[in-house]
């Protein structure tokens, strides 16, 4: 299992921001920056991590980043 | 036959990132890479690897501080180094003396002064990742350019004469990946000469602000958690 820990939010030019990281961020850098967290649990064999048609969280295997890239979904 | 037989040049053992032969990696975490003495590194640090699946993302890693006293000019090399989906490296010196930040490109591989990318090691990212410095008050943003540059503009003053007479400053450093689902990581070496004093993410800023007004220069990793085996390791 491959916990990653989601930050999203907004900077200070009203940009929308996200960051996934393995490593939970403190406190005080997620409310110095006005940020909410999520945590995904993905499986072992899973390479990385994305969000499907309905903008929720899901995890790839190599295949799944593979037949992405094939389909133009991701750059090469 | 041993050529190294102490942990002189060798830093510490890491644990495996998990990076298969299908390809992927973990998100692997923060470090603290030992001190690297006869490398001439007084200590090496790397920080959680980030990413974003939707585009680039950026990372407010660091704070440096620095006084005015001799001795307390901060002196670290910065790389940033893309693990997935392809491998990239992008170094810069850098330097914090009192109010004015030092910064050099480093080569990494590309011999070519005249365009954007100088120095780096780019085997196939589409981007590369960035290093800017960031004024606290507005957080306005200089992105590090390949010119060797110096400049005073967006550094922080948290005390004024406040260490045995001499006022503190502080310079905010973030990293922005360079595209989406590009890992990157950033490793901190820290030279000799400056200081070794470090807080981790379990400080805050405001009592890093406090604590650095009072006793001088030191380094704030905001996203690597408490290192207790580094020897300086502060909490504030």
């Amino acid at each position: 299992m491959i916990r990653y820990y989601i930050y999203t939010g907004t900077d200070d030019n009203g940009v929308k921001t996200e960051l996934v990281t393995g490593e939970q961020l403190s406190d005080d850098y997620i409310g110095h920056h006005n940020l909410l967290e999520e945590i995904f649990d993905a499986p072992g064999d899973s390479v990385t991590i994305g969000r499907d048609a309905n903008g929720n969280w899901e995890s790839y295997t190599q295949a799944d980043v593979m037949a992405k890239v094939n389909a133009g979904e991701l750059p090469k | 036959m041993a050529i190294f037989g102490s942990n002189y040049v060798v830093g510490k053992n890491d644990t495996p990132d998990a990076t298969s032969t299908s390809g992927g990696t973990d998100t692997t975490n923060s470090f603290y890479r030992g001190p690297l003495l006869g490398m001439g590194y007084k200590a090496i640090f790397q920080t959680p690897t980030v990413f974003s699946p939707s585009g680039s993302t950026s990372s407010d890693f660091l704070t440096v501080y620095s006084s005015g006293h001799w001795g307390q000019d901060t002196m670290f090399d910065v790389s940033l180094i893309n693990t997935y989906y392809r491998p990239a490296i992008v170094t810069w010196r850098c330097c914090l003396q009192f109010g004015t930040f030092y910064y050099h490109k480093m080569y990494e591989g590309k011999n070519s002064s005249t365009t954007n990318g100088a120095g780096d090691f780019n085997a196939g990212s589409n981007s590369l990742p960035k290093l800017q410095i960031n004024r606290p008050s507005d957080n306005a943003s200089l992105d590090l350019s390949t010119t060797d540059g110096a400049t005073d503009v967006y550094s922080h003053q948290v005390g004024s004469g406040t260490y045995s007479g001499q006022s503190v400053y502080k310079q905010n450093i973030t990293f922005v990946t360079g595209a989406q689902y590009h890992y990157t990581m950033a490793l901190v070496k820290i030279f000799d000469g400056g200081t070794s004093r470090i807080y981790f993410s379990n400080s805050t800023v405001g009592n890093a602000d406090t604590n650095a007004a009072s006793n001088g220069a030191a380094f704030h990793f905001k996203t690597i958690s408490q290192k207790t085996d580094y020897h300086s390791d502060l909490s504030v």
